[in-house]
């Protein structure tokens, strides 16, 4: 695939992304605001996916709904999510529309319209998302809610729920909201990114136009995060009372997803090797041969992917298992597997991973609002939107590393184990 | 005042098209119908094999959770792990699931790996060899998914109401006992398989960056030798019964303790054969299939009751039902039910605007090009036509409908659809709290307290 990509960025700070493909007609933009729920502060517990919501209550020129209505009413579909350290909101189009959704999207970065009856209205809306998720859900929230970050991180900031807690949620204010805007949606603090059928220099034409006034406030400094790693195993257990059989999770800090990035892709490596898919190691070990789990899998601090994260993060093993006598025998196999690993990659055992995680970025960035979302990661956390197309050569440039970053990060046992214990009838 | 303001809002642009480009379309002698499109957005092929599986019953909910499994689980020749690597070291993928009406096999792998993918295809599809080991594993995995389905209210809920539309139907998606599930033998999988899937009536999608003689000539090396079998030919699906008819008032499915009740109301509608399945689908998008909905303006946007309201067509290959769901706090379910009856009631006896038809129009019609933009997508899109007995210009076709429909093609069948008079609900939750609070709104049975 030939990849042209163009970046600028302009007066304001503000910087934009295109990714052109002709290929069909379909357009989409993602517009990433380099603040999560990592940056809340105590009290504010859910604010900044809170925000989120109140981005699609109105703008300068938009009453609310009227966003929705224009995206979904020129053949669009949009969204919104929040993670540790993003708030992406996104578009996917008939090519046509490229400038309603630019224009919608500058609107609202230039000014939101959030009234009280708005803020209570998404408060509420909020509760019910959690309601649905979380709170009436079997396995809602574990592990990656409240069950392994207050194990892994010390903070506030690293360790709290992200969807916050409900008396937090009622706390906020119009004020809140107003100095959140201020510091955070500021154009300097935002990625802006085209991919699809748009020609890049009508598209940043576009950007220019739309975007181009919006006043720029600077890029708000970005707190240090870091937390030392620590040795040990930290244990907790928690009851679900919607659940019918028991789950684990076994959580492990990580090398810095950029700073670190050579040992961080081994670690997505070892992770794919190990637990993901039905030819992972695990997979083959605890459900096929030792028949001791119904399920493995990996999964990462950022939530959807190993690429949406900064540092600190982790990266966990949840499996799903018919009786907590088992609970034990399951960890000491887990160990096992990552020993052998530790030892030695055996010969061979990676060229499949790489040939079925290159296999999948390519189905994923088939679907243009995920490659506009992902660049725009890229772009924003590393300055390298190109990584989109070149993923798979980083992952493989990595394979030599996978024993050695185990042996360093996984097999010493310094982890989190969080067990779920089923208080459901069954 | 900023420059912005200066600024007008855009148009939409053009109207969103839906071309399917060049299609190739073959029969091959054993049966099986080969459907190849070349695209060449991405260096992968994706495949959707489908196998209908004649008349199932409600018996076999337990084989149509099993067989899936099995397959992926060992062949004549590899054992389930040795299948798991082969697919893993060409760099491709393959799902397997079935529902009353099919056998479902998806695939991916790098277009150079078409050859080989099909290949294993044949091989997962045609001869699975039901290890007993992995019988017993596969037995005990999908009893405690069966357990975990059960406490999904999410799940649960919507299952009740299918329940409600099908009765004593395979539709009706009834969860298989656990002790169904123990006893199923390694003999009942494999004569359920040996008597059902056949090649005859079966359908092979293929979509990438493959040139469709030499896709074909793959295929045929690979399923096209798949014998037709000898014994007596599949028996046709079940007859639909008739839908049950209305008035039928609200269930309460208990579940003691619920933050939520899960809001499920539906009724049988015409599916894709009757002409006004175009406007029933503009009808429910109306009504809650985007945001800008009339459920999601109410229940959320205003009200506050719920996150994530939806209205929309559910489909079979014989059947369909209109539907909508609401997850709602428990407090307000009685106020939430009675919205969503009153949202109900508007579209049956009130016109649509102007507005909510073109804009529904183009959403529905943006929603079908995008899908069909990605290489899987479009994939999955010709298996679901072809499955459902629809040809694939019947996309292009609906497309063209979707355009022609007026408001008093969609009041119509809304008004014959959509009344709350002739709606199932369901409630699941907490029956100590909702009952009493939506009696006066209609007669209450509770079930499960």
């Amino acid at each position: 695939m030939d990849a042209a990509i163009e970046t600028t960025t302009l007066a304001n700070g503000l910087e934009v992304v295109v990714l052109p493909d002709m290929s069909t007609p379909v357009v989409a933009l993602a517009v990433h605001y380099d603040v999560g729920f990592r940056s809340e502060p105590a009290g504010s517990s859910g604010f900044a996916h809170l925000f989120e919501h109140l981005m699609f209550q109105g703008s300068e020129h938009l009453e609310k709904g009227e966003l929705p209505r224009l995206i979904q009413g020129s053949g669009g579909i949009f969204n919104g999510f929040t993670r540790p350290d993003a708030t992406v909101y996104f578009e996917q189009l008939p090519a046509g529309a490229l400038e309603l959704a630019l224009y919608c999207e500058a609107d609202r970065m230039r000014s939101p319209k959030i009234t009280e009856e708005n803020l209570a209205n998404q408060i509420a809306v909020v509760k019910e998302e959690i309601r649905v998720n979380v709170l009436n859900q079997p396995y809602g929230g574990f592990p990656w809610l409240e069950d392994l970050p207050p194990l892994l991180f010390e903070t506030f900031a690293n360790s709290h729920n992200g969807y916050g807690s409900f008396d937090d949620l009622d706390a906020a204010s119009l004020d809140d909201v107003r100095r959140f805007f201020d510091r955070y949606y500021s154009p300097a603090n935002a990625t802006v990114t085209i991919a699809g059928a748009a020609e890049p220099a009508i598209a940043v034409s576009l950007v220019e136009r739309y975007f181009g006034d919006i006043p720029g406030r600077g890029v708000p400094a970005r707190p240090s995060f870091a937390e030392e790693r620590f040795n040990g195993e930290r244990r907790a257990e928690r009851v679900d009372r919607h659940a019918p059989l028991p789950a684990l999770a076994i959580g492990y800090r990580v090398p810095d997803p950029i700073a670190d990035e050579e040992r961080y892709d081994a670690t997505v490596l070892m992770a794919s090797l190990l637990a993901h898919g039905s030819a992972s190691r695990l997979f083959d070990r605890l459900v096929r041969r030792e028949q001791l789990a119904a399920d493995v899998g990996a999964m990462w601090g950022g939530l959807d992917s190993a690429w949406t994260s900064r540092d600190p993060t982790y990266l966990a093993f949840v499996v799903h298992y018919p009786d907590a006598a088992l609970t034990e025998r399951i960890i000491s196999s887990i160990d096992d597997e990552i020993d052998t690993i530790a030892a030695g990659v055996p010969a061979g055992a990676l060229e499949p991973v790489l040939a079925q995680l290159t296999s999948e970025h390519w189905m994923q960035i088939d679907r243009k609002y995920e490659l506009a979302v992902q660049a725009g990661f890229f772009e924003r956390q590393r300055g390298r939107a190109r990584l989109a197309f070149e993923l798979a050569d980083r992952l493989a440039a990595a394979a030599t590393r996978v024993s050695d970053v185990t042996a360093e990060w996984f097999a010493p046992r310094d982890r989190a184990v969080c067990t779920l214990v089923p208080g459901g009838a069954s | 005042m900023t420059a912005g303001s200066a600024l007008q809002i855009p148009g939409p642009g053009a109207y969103p098209s839906v071309t399917l480009g060049d299609l190739f379309d073959t029969r091959m002698p054993n049966g099986m119908r080969v459907i190849v499109v070349r695209r060449s957005q991405v260096p992968l092929v994706h495949l959707r094999l489908q196998i209908p599986l004649g008349d199932v019953g409600t018996r076999d909910s337990t084989a149509l959770r099993l067989l899936p499994k099995m397959l992926l689980a060992g062949s004549g020749t590899r054992s389930g792990s040795e299948m798991a690597v082969a697919i893993q070291r060409l760099g491709a993928s393959v799902d397997t699931w079935a529902d009353p009406d099919h056998l479902a096999l998806a695939a991916s792998a790098p277009f150079g790996r078409l050859a080989e993918i099909l290949e294993l295809l044949a091989d997962i599809v045609a001869h699975p060899s039901f290890p007993p080991r992995e019988v017993a594993g596969e037995r005990d995995r999908v009893a405690q998914e069966v357990l975990q389905e059960a406490a999904d209210p999410v799940a649960a809920a919507t299952r009740a109401l299918a329940a409600a539309l099908y009765p004593g139907h395979p539709y009706a998606d009834p969860l298989p006992g656990i002790a169904s599930v123990r006893r199923t033998s390694r003999g009942a999988l494999r004569s359920f398989h040996e008597a059902r899937v056949r090649p005859r009536g079966g359908s092979l999608v293929v979509v990438g960056d493959v040139d469709p003689d030499k896709a074909v000539d793959a295929v045929r090396r690979t399923l096209g030798a798949w014998s037709p079998g000898t014994g007596s030919p599949v028996p046709d699906a079940v007859e639909v019964p008739r839908a049950p008819s209305g008035g039928r008032g609200i269930l309460v499915v208990h579940r003691p303790g619920a933050v939520q009740s899960n809001l499920r109301i539906g009724a049988r509608c015409g599916d894709r054969r009757d002409p006004s399945f175009p406007a029933l689908m503009l009808a429910t998008t109306v009504l809650g299939g985007s945001f800008t909905s009339r459920l999601v303006t109410n229940l959320r946007e205003r009200n506050g009751y719920t996150y994530s309201p939806r209205a929309g067509v559910d489909e079979h290959r014989r059947a369909a039902a209109v539907s909508v769901r609401a997850d709602v706090a428990t407090e307000v379910t009685a106020r939430a039910l009675t919205e969503v009856r009153y949202e109900l009631a508007r579209m049956a006896t009130a016109p649509v605007t102007p507005e909510e038809l073109e804009s529904s129009r183009r959403y529905v019609t943006g929603v079908i090009a995008m899908s069909s933009a990605t290489q899987a997508g479009l994939a999955s899109v010709l298996a679901s036509l072809v499955g459902n007995d629809l040809d694939p210009p019947y996309l292009e076709a609906l497309v063209d409908a979707l355009g022609r429909v007026d408001d008093e093609a969609l009041s119509e069948v809304a008004a014959r659809t959509l009344g709350p008079a002739s709606m199932t609900t369901v409630v699941m939750g907490d029956a100590d709290v909702v009952a009493d609070a939506i009696s006066p709104l209609d007669r209450v049975r509770v079930v499960g307290r």
